[in-house]
């Protein structure tokens, strides 16, 4: 017994020990830790008299009410904690142990510190931040020097260089989407960027997305259409960002559609949701790619690559954005036919 | 067209950027004055009353917005309308250019002819 003593004091968790009434029965050497008080002054007080945290007190008096462990989730197990002035972060389980006589005997609370890799995150978070914005400045002289010489108003270019200067432009887009994708991500996913939910007008919201696109299809002979039914009803959405999905399936649907194809827009209702589709004559999308093709990084494979890809980015980025809204995306393809892709997002109640 | 060429004030402090745009100016007909920081910004603005000035919010001295909000405050150069030219993507920092007077807003990466149009707009 003593030996087992021995390995939970020096556990590198934080073990603690509570009856039903919440109070303290043992502390490990970590626990003594973060509480800032040895096992002897905290034996037998209440943990809320011990530690200001309302999140784990809910969670330990769910544990003692319903004699179960707790509902855990990401977000509720994550507890952030001002230890000695410092912030820092815990994960969290909580395990009720009951008797024979069904009766809850104890509860043993574990809390393994994250801080490093909360803070290894946040800097991850940050990088990626500074790094988008510090490519814009490099890509500005870059694009606009390209731009200059394809006038031809600093000398009429040669063929040849005709040629290598579109392809540089093309992947001076490519490099400016990726900059910009990653940037978005990284502030989706560190929530720095709050979903701003207004009543949307659907009519604008195509509009917007389609207008910066027009000229692009026009350029490549595709021919974008757009279909709305009148009276569709207002949805309840972040704009930019639905937006921003909108234009990137376009936009997706153009780079992967041959001169001459077409691409079609359409609105409809269904219920208390408004679903959006773009349908274009592309490639089309392998059946078993279908469902994969939404998660980060995540790129059909198949013969010689062209500039036209990204970092896979895009659709992981729609599909945050559309669940954030509490909708559905997804893509129908019969391959080298073209591909469907829909995201609902729901409607202003009236 | 007018018989006079028209002149902009650029201030920017990234040397191959200052290139690319002067070129970008200079082909459109413009005379393009140069400064690389805040402080010279107001004194050239103040001493040569450009017809439109492109500024950069991240400049070495002082910062962009203040840059913008001197201008503006200014009885010499508050008619001056000043285009915004920065990597600064955030619509903080949109909102912010906008308090400190900013004519108009654009994000580098930038096409010539989208530069083109937006100086047209201020400049005719
Ligand atoms: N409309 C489409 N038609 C065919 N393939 C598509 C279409 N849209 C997306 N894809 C495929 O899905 C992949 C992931 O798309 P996305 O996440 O937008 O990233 P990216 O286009 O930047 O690579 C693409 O690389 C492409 O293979």
């Amino acid at each position: 017994m003593i030996f087992f003593e021995k390995v939970y004091y020096q556990l590198p968790e934080a073990v603690i020990l509570t009856d039903k009434t919440h109070s303290i029965v043992s502390l490990n050497r970590k626990a003594e830790e973060i509480f800032e008080a040895n096992l002897g002054e905290a034996r037998g007080k209440k943990i809320e008299d011990l530690l200001q945290c309302p999140q784990l007190f809910s969670l330990l008096e769910e544990t003692v009410v319903l004699s179960r462990p707790p509902q855990l989730t990401y977000e509720n197990s994550t507890l952030m904690l001002d230890v000695n002035g410092r912030k820092r972060f815990f994960k969290l389980s909580i395990i009720p142990v009951i008797t024979f006589q069904n009766e809850l005997e104890l509860v043993i609370t574990t809390m393994a510190e994250v801080t490093v890799l909360k803070e290894i995150e946040q800097l991850k978070t940050d990088f990626i931040a500074t790094a988008s914005h510090e490519f814009r400045t490099p890509l500005t002289s870059i694009s606009m020097g390209i731009s200059m010489m394809k006038t031809g108003k600093l000398g009429e270019p040669t063929p040849q260089m005709q040629k290598i200067l579109d392809a540089l432009e093309e992947d001076c887009d490519r490099l400016l989407r990726l900059a910009e994708n990653l940037l978005d991500l990284s502030r989706l996913e560190s929530g720095a960027i709050a979903m701003e939910i207004e009543e949307v007008d659907v009519y604008r919201m195509v509009e917007a997305a389609l207008g910066t696109l027009r000229l692009q299809a026009e350029k490549r002979d595709i021919e974008l259409q757009a279909h709305l039914p009148e009276n569709l009803p207002r949805i309840r959405a972040d704009l930019n960002k639905a937006i921003w999905v909108l234009t990137n399936l376009v936009a997706n649907a153009l780079r992967y559609t041959k001169e001459g194809g077409s691409i079609k827009v359409s609105v409809y209702q269904k219920g208390a949701r408004l679903f959006f589709s773009v349908a274009d004559t592309g490639k089309g999308i392998p059946r078993e790619y279908q469902e994969r093709i939404f998660q980060k990084y995540v790129q059909v494979k198949e013969g010689k690559k062209d500039a036209a890809g990204g970092a896979g980015l895009g659709l992981a980025i729609a599909k945050d954005i559309v669940e954030a809204h509490g909708g559905e995306i997804w893509v129908n393809s019969e391959p080298n036919k073209g591909a469907v892709f829909t995201f609902s997002i729901p409607v202003v109640r009236g | 067209m007018g018989s006079e060429r028209k002149t902009i004030l650029l201030v920017e402090d990234e040397k191959n950027v200052i290139l690319a745009v002067k070129t970008c100016l200079e082909v459109a007909e413009y005379k393009v004055l140069i400064v690389e920081n805040g402080e010279k910004a107001l004194e050239r603005a103040k001493g040569e009353k450009p017809d439109a000035i492109i500024l950069d919010l991240m400049l070495p001295d002082v910062n962009g917005f203040q840059v913008c909000q001197q201008l503006k405050g200014m009885e010499e150069t508050k008619d001056i309308p000043i285009i915004v030219l920065t990597a600064k993507t955030g619509e903080e920092d949109k909102e912010r250019a906008w308090e400190a007077g900013a004519d108009s807003y654009l994000t580098k990466p930038i096409r010539p002819e989208q530069l083109w149009q937006e100086i047209q707009k201020f400049v005719s």
